[in-house]
């Protein structure tokens, strides 16, 4: 399963696939979220966009490792 | 978009001079890291030769300071990573912390650059400990050439000084402020452009200083001079405060007793013939004294009396415009006279001591800067050592370096933002430089050429004020990507990669700080600002201490130049601050004298003044804290009925005062709080029509 991931040669760390994926998924999201408006409710929006990431990521890790 | 002209052509070739001169030296000597010889001149060099030199000198204290604590870490945490890092920590937090306190002047600088200097040694030091001594030493060394060549080029090579820029500027604002005094002595003040003129006066007159502390570093004359500067500054900043007080009296005038304000346009059209014509320069004119004093003369002798006062109230503010001209009078002279010293370079005689240029100091926001650097080098350490990611101490380096140098900001996402797009594009200049154009190069000369076509236009944009702040992560971490060194490597390209990721990386970790712990911005510190005003007013009027008037003004002053430099004058919710800051001006004034005089009358109408102070004290705070505020401050009218019932001594005085602050209240209800129905005292506006 922990295996280099070889972009054009250069050998990059799993975690960097996973971190890749969640921003991908992350940035899909929020699209949706500040369409649906779900912004008004939040009081800290940096904040909650990088709490929803860490989640995103942490859930693709254990996706991967289950 | 600015031109740049020949002094910034001039400038660049200097500047790409210096960095040559530091890098052959550097190669010469065979040091390990050549480039920060090279970044050092890029970093330090400025048009201004007083600038370097006093950047210079705060570079090399911030470095060796630096580098001290960094061995000191070293030796005391070199088997504990974790305390390594968090004292590590801790240090970048205490000295960000430190240089936001000390905001522009030199001395910011040191404090900033010995934080992330620390981690720029400290970090490989700790990671191979036997070399941490010769790594430090090199790092001092090679920053130390690199200002020793760049302060060199800059003095020796057509220097521009900070002197002359000084007495620039000195007759630009002097002009602007004799134009400003035209403009309000005629009437012809409207509110937009008052306003505007305003806050270029009040920045120019605050700058004045800056450029003074750099010209002790460059133009002997002006060391020697320096008082008379100060002064200058002083009376500058007394004059502003003066011509606020008149605009806004002859304002109300105008409005409620239009006959009396007829009857000064006279003297307020013969003190506005004193200045010198719109366009003209300014002179030095030996009959202007006997003028000036005749005038205010002839003011003092027309001011209403008690009786007059008494009789009709609306004479009232007549006796504050007609003071004020006298004080206009004087002031205007004064500083004519300092101005001809300063370009004389004669040494006046002064009779007192300069006044104090107090500027104010925000502690929580440089606590929140502080702790915001702490908590990035601290989350990045926790990536470096939890991933095990080789490169990864470039990243705690960066997160410390960015909060570092922009934790002063209001708003410093953008700005880290516009680091990171920079950071980018060097990264891509230096792949190409690294890749395509160094494997050819053979020799120093031909490294020069290399670098020619991407420096040159880099060092006339440094020159550009505004420009290079943006400009300038792309020159200095083009340098830092680089690598320079004796020894030739062949270029890998995945370690080139790893690397500029966790560069990055830090970069991002910073960003992401400030979004997190700093979401308020520029709206933040015009709350911090407006708050502080309030402080201010709510010590003056509180009952143990005694401030002095000048260093009030110059804290003030410096507040409001804050406070303008962030708003905007077409809001007019925004418009309608701007003019209640200066009005708080006013009102601290008038809180001084009425301190000062209830010490001179006898004790019913003393505790009249001190219940108004008191009342005021509490209101003042109120406002501060937010909470509801109470009541329409019946002492003012109490204590103008007591005054006016019994003349005491100094009555004319304390009436104007009470008058005045009354007026303020009523006219800015925006920060004062809705609290003055009427701009007089009850008694008085049967005088008045309401």
């Amino acid at each position: 399963m922990i295996k280099e991931i070889d972009l054009f040669g250069v050998f990059l760390p799993p975690m960097f696939g996973y971190a890749a994926a969640a921003a991908l998924i992350w940035l899909v999201l929020r699209k949706c979220l500040a369409w649906s408006g779900a912004y008004r409710l939040v009081w800290h929006p940096a904040l909650f966009n990088t709490a929803l990431y860490i989640l995103i990521l942490s859930v693709c890790v254990t996706f991967v490792f289950r | 978009m600015v031109q740049p002209g020949w002094r910034d052509v001039l400038f660049s070739v200097k500047t790409f001079g210096a960095a040559v001169l530091a890098l052959y030296i550097a190669f010469a000597l065979d040091l390990t890291q050549p480039t920060w010889a090279m970044l050092t001149v890029f970093v330090v060099s400025q048009p201004i030769a007083g600038m370097v030199a006093a950047k210079s000198l705060f570079r090399a204290i911030g470095t060796i300071m630096g580098a001290a604590v960094a061995l000191t870490l070293v030796g005391a945490f070199a088997q504990s990573a974790p305390m390594f890092l968090v004292s590590l920590a801790l240090w970048i937090g205490a000295c960000t912390f430190t240089s936001v306190l000390l905001r522009d002047a030199p001395a910011a600088y040191g404090a900033m650059l010995s934080g992330y200097t620390a981690a720029i040694v400290g970090i490989p030091a700790a990671l191979a400990p036997e070399t941490a001594f010769d790594y430090a030493v090199g790092r001092c060394i090679e920053i130390l050439l690199g200002i020793g060549c760049a302060t060199l080029v800059s003095q020796v090579i057509f220097p521009r000084t900070a002197g002359e820029a000084l007495k620039e500027s000195v007759n630009a604002t002097l002009e602007d402020a004799a134009d400003w005094t035209r403009d309000v002595l005629h009437g012809k003040s409207q509110q937009e452009k008052a306003l505007a003129d305003q806050r270029k006066l009040i920045s120019d007159a605050i700058s004045l200083d800056g450029l003074r502390v750099f010209a002790t570093f460059d133009t002997p004359s002006v060391r020697a001079a320096s008082n008379v500067v100060r002064h200058l500054q002083g009376e500058l900043l007394s004059l502003l405060a003066i011509l606020v007080s008149v605009n806004d009296r002859l304002a109300l005038l105008r409005g409620l007793a239009p006959d009396k304000h007829a009857a000064l346009q006279d003297i307020l059209v013969r003190t506005a013939s004193l200045l010198p014509a719109p366009g003209d320069p300014l002179r030095h004119d030996p009959s202007l004294g006997a003028v000036a004093e005749g005038l205010r003369q002839e003011a003092m002798s027309r001011l209403p009396t008690f009786d007059d006062m008494v009789h009709d109230h609306r004479s009232i503010p007549v006796r504050n415009i007609l003071l004020r001209i006298g004080d206009l009078v004087t002031t205007w002279r004064r500083i004519l006279d300092l101005r001809e010293a300063l370009l004389l370079g004669n040494t006046m005689s002064l009779s007192e001591a300069a006044p104090s240029t107090d500027r104010y100091r925000d502690i929580t926001f440089a606590l929140v800067a502080g702790s915001v650097s702490t908590t990035a080098v601290l989350a990045t350490s926790a990536l470096w050592v939890s991933s095990g990611w080789q490169q990864g101490s470039s990243a705690v380096i960066f997160s410390g370096v960015i909060c570092s140098i922009l934790g002063a900001l209001d708003d410093p996402v953008p700005s880290a933002a516009n680091f990171l797009r920079m950071t980018i594009f060097s990264a891509i200049f230096a792949a190409i430089y690294l890749f395509a154009v160094l494997p050819s190069i053979d020799g120093f000369v031909s490294l020069v050429f290399a670098f020619l076509p991407f420096y040159l236009p880099f060092g006339i944009l440094l020159g550009l004020p505004r420009i290079s702040l943006k400009v300038t992560p792309l020159g200095l971490n083009l340098v830092a990507f680089l690598g320079l060194t004796n020894v030739r490597s062949q270029p890998d390209f995945a370690s080139f990669a790893n690397s500029s990721l966790a560069l990055l990386a830090g970069i991002g970790a910073g960003i992401l700080m400030f979004r997190l712990l700093r979401p308020l911005g520029v709206e933040w510190t015009v709350r911090r600002i407006r708050r502080g005003i309030l402080r201010d007013l709510e010590r003056l009027a509180g009952p143990e201490t005694m401030v002095s008037r000048n260093r009030f003004a110059s804290r003030m002053f410096d507040r409001i130049n804050a406070l303008f430099s962030r708003l905007d004058a077409t809001q007019p919710d925004q418009r309608a601050l701007m003019r209640s800051a200066l009005a708080a001006l006013r009102v601290g004034f008038n809180l001084i004298l009425l301190k000062e005089a209830s010490h001179e009358i006898p004790r019913d109408a003393a505790t009249a003044i001190a219940r108004v102070l008191a009342e005021l004290e509490r209101h003042f705070r109120d406002l501060r804290m937010g909470t509801t505020i109470s009541g329409p401050l019946h002492a003012i009218d109490d204590a103008v009925a007591i005054l006016l019932a019994r003349p005491v001594s100094r009555v004319e005085d304390l009436l104007t005062a009470l008058v005045a602050v009354s007026s303020a209240l009523h006219q800015h209800a925006d920060l004062f709080g809705q609290v003055r129905s009427s701009p007089v005292p009850d008694i008085i506006r049967q005088g008045f029509p309401a």
